[in-house]
């Protein structure tokens, strides 16, 4: 059996369709709820699994966006068109007028550019929604340099809040100033901590440094180098399990703020996982952690999900939201999509991770690159 | 590549032996030198006893072993031994230890007993004042209710009766499994301030608890080991929990010598039952065919969860989602899954070198898990319904 049919035989003994992720949504639904559901953005990277999961249990969702980003996606949904990163509100303010008197049970935001644009729908609709959900990531937190990091851990210092849209912050502090403008404006609030979210779906699906590096070389097959390292674990965020607890917090009125992902996995149990969603490959090398970084397979910049430094990385505590009602997929089925997602972007397999495209060097490193630290090891 | 190579390329890639692991555990030597410190394995001999006399005498402790001298005798002829029998009435068999061991401070003692809790009693009572750090392995059958999920350490305990007064009444008769450990962990924790107490959750080995009996045989690694073509239950949000001895055993070395007390469930976090299929796979080779079959179908055709098909329970919702955090922030670390069945399926091919046991329905009218047999016959009616 070669690694395509493989897949394919894999597919269909799960409970995934292969090409499409999107299968028929009205057939879903499990009952109405009567709840209205608002999802800023919808369209993009997570944004349809959200719209799919709300749908899936009843929700009635409308949309809000700027009508840009796959405007193929959800032709039956209501959507409100706006540009809500415009200065001076002037983009909410624009549509406040024709939903004055709407209410929604709940409303959902991913947003990561502007904090100013999180604290303006804010203040525009305030008093207009029940339950405010946000996806915020585990850069909020100021120190990782321990393991098990929980909730209730200093988050990052601020800066002053932006008066305008222009004004720039890194990642972490633009989500760490989204964070505190929601807590100041509502109690009603979920805050998922994310932990580097995977899914069918990329972030930049025309940038081939967005593709999943383990999925596509497991898929690829033939001699696989993987690092052997003490203790070695790998630490990551399924979309659909954080969608599915999205939806739960909605449905229980759950609040708080919760780290979202994975328990801390045994890279090599990852491995196992990937061993299963894509076929057993003809070998595995397990090669020792210094000699890779000495032959300039670097952790984390080259080599993905493998990251030292700071001790905390692929450690935070994910309890909280167990406790509350998290339950995460299996790897082997997020992987399954990873692989999925890459084949529909690229049918070819014919990303080159670590060799040049179009000028510039893809992340990674190159399977020449790999054989070639094999023969080394084995030769030492 | 076949399934008996694979698992030779597998293993001598990994860092176990496979020519005769027992021989391994037999002889051990201090990784670093000798630390100074005594450490006393009540038992040692018998199944994780081995794996916790090897990992303290590596760690630098003089390890002493105190048991009937009946079980595995042949074992760690190195290393000193106290011939003592603890379920003698009235302390007998330990008030017989010669003085020069009752006087002999242990900075370490290491106790796993379940038969009798009168017998962790009486040890204690003998030689409390000489005890630096007492370890009992206990587990998670000592909560009461098992109808939540995500039991901590702090969650009630079994109701105990009265309390028993002799080895006789405290014994297997008397106490179920259940009270008995919740009664020693309760004595341990009357007589002892230093101690700690680790509620295991299955544990697993190169060992198995009854040798000889195929009861205890892994019932999954060796499926997978077989191949072909194998049913896997196909249910919403299944689990399982286990936990692997070495792992275990490690963090109670690790309690030792960072001197961490208290009480701590201790397993692997729950895991998805697909994500332990993929770590069977990756131990054993690819199967043919994994055909998912839907929990209801299998139950409706005899693969009751649980007593016939292992890691999937319905009832006692509590069995595969113990809350494992406090171990884990106290510094215990899981091994790889993968690496757990490996030492299993060496372990079950040392008892069975032509993998010839048969599960299903055994001689004596007893049932354990299912015969190929019957998974190819279910797995036929799936397929043409």
């Amino acid at each position: 059996m070669n690694k395509r049919q493989f897949m394919k035989t894999a597919g269909a003994a799960t409970l995934f369709t292969a090409l499409n992720p999107m299968p028929g949504l009205g057939n879903m639904v499990k009952h109405s709820t009567n709840k209205e559901v608002l999802i800023l953005g919808g369209r993009g990277f997570i944004g349809p699994r959200i719209v799919e999961d709300f749908m899936a249990n009843g929700y009635k969702v409308t949309l809000l966006n700027r009508g840009k980003t796959n405007p193929h996606l959800f032709k039956e949904l209501p959507v409100i068109i706006c540009d809500r990163e415009t200065e001076s509100q002037s983009g909410l303010k624009r549509i406040a007028k024709e939903y004055r008197a709407k209410y929604w049970d709940v409303v959902v935001d991913t947003w990561q550019k502007s904090p100013k644009a999180v604290s303006d729908f804010l203040e525009v609709f305030k008093g207009q929604f029940g339950h405010y959900h946000y996806i915020s990531t585990i850069s909020v937190y100021d120190k990782w340099n321990k393991k098990h990091i929980t909730e209730s851990e200093p988050l990052n210092p601020l800066p002053s809040f932006p008066q305008t849209m222009a004004e720039e912050f890194r990642y972490a502090i633009r989500k760490t100033l989204a964070e505190e403008a929601i807590r100041e404006r509502t109690n009603k609030y979920t805050i998922y901590r994310s932990h580097g979210m995977k899914d069918f779906r990329v972030t930049r699906p025309d940038d081939p440094n967005a593709e999943p590096f383990w999925p596509v070389r497991f898929y690829r097959g033939g001699e696989i180098l993987v690092p052997k390292v003490k203790d070695h674990h790998i630490q990551l965020t399924d979309v659909p399990s954080l969608t599915n607890f999205m939806v739960h917090c909605s449905n229980t009125s759950t609040f708080g703020s919760f780290n979202v992902a994975y328990h801390p996995t045994p890279f090599k149990d990852y491995v196992s996982s990937l061993v299963l969603a894509t076929g057993m490959p003809d070998r595995l090398h397990w090669i020792d952690g210094e000699f890779l970084d000495k032959e300039g397979l670097t952790p984390y910049k080259i080599v993905p999900l493998w990251k030292p430094k700071p001790e905390g990385s692929y450690y935070f505590n994910v309890q909280k939201a167990i406790n509350a009602g998290l339950v995460n997929r299996s790897l082997t089925e997020m992987i399954s999509d990873q692989v999925k997602g890459y084949l529909s972007r690229h049918p070819n397999d014919d990303v080159r991770f670590g060799t040049k495209h179009g000028g510039k060097k893809l992340k990674y490193y190159s399977m020449e690159k790999e054989k070639e630290i094999i023969q080394k090891w084995l030769a030492k | 590549m076949n399934k008996r190579q694979f698992i030779k390329t597998a293993v001598a890639g990994s860092a176990i032996l496979w020519a005769n692991p027992m021989e391994a555990l037999s002889f051990s030597k201090p990784l670093n030198g000798k630390n100074g410190k005594k450490a006393l394995i009540l038992g040692g001999r018998g199944f994780m006893g081995p794996t916790i006399v090897k990992s303290f005498v590596e760690k630098g402790y003089e390890v002493t072993l105190l048991n009937r001298n009946q079980t595995n005798t042949h074992l760690f002829k190195d290393l000193p031994l106290i011939v003592c029998d603890r379920e003698k009435e009235n302390k007998a068999g330990l008030r017989a230890i010669d003085k020069a061991y009752k006087n002999t401070y242990w900075d370490v003692v290491v106790d796993t007993w379940q038969k009798s809790s009168k017998a962790v009693l009486d040890f204690l009572d003998e030689f409390k004042e000489n005890i630096g750090h007492y370890h009992y392995i206990s587990s998670v059958v000592v909560y009461d209710n098992w109808d939540k999920k995500y039991i901590k350490e702090d969650e009630p305990l079994n109701p105990l009766p009265a309390r028993p007064e002799s080895i006789a009444e405290s014994k297997v008769k008397k106490h179920r499994y259940a009270l008995r450990k919740t009664f020693a962990e309760e004595m341990v924790r009357e007589q002892m301030e230093n101690y700690t107490i680790y509620r295991s959750q299955g544990m697993r080995d190169f060992r198995s608890a009854n040798p000889g009996n195929i009861t205890d045989e892994p019932f999954w690694p060796i499926r997978f080991y077989r191949g072909g073509e194998i049913l896997v239950p196909q249910v919403k949000d299944h689990h399982m929990q286990v936990v692997d001895v070495k792992s275990l055993v490690d963090f109670i070395v690790h309690c030792s010598e960072q001197k961490i007390y208290g009480e701590f469930n201790v397993a692997c976090p729950p895991t998805p039952f697909k994500d332990y299929v993929s770590s069977l796979i990756h131990a054993t080779a690819m199967p043919e065919k994994l055909h998912w079959i839907d929990g209801e179908f299998l139950i409706e055709n005899g693969l009751i969860p649980y007593k016939i098909v292992p890691f999937w329970r319905e009832d006692r919702i509590a069995k595969y989602y113990f809350n494992v955090q406090k171990a884990i922030e106290a510094g215990f670390v899981h091994r790889p899954l993968v690496d757990m069945i490996k030492d299993q399926l060496e372990g079950y091919l040392h008892r069975y070198p032509n993998n010839d046991i048969s599960f299903g329905k055994q001689t004596d009218g007893t049932v354990k898990c299912y015969s190929l047999e019957k998974e190819k016959e279910i797995i036929h009616k799936w397929a043409s319904r």
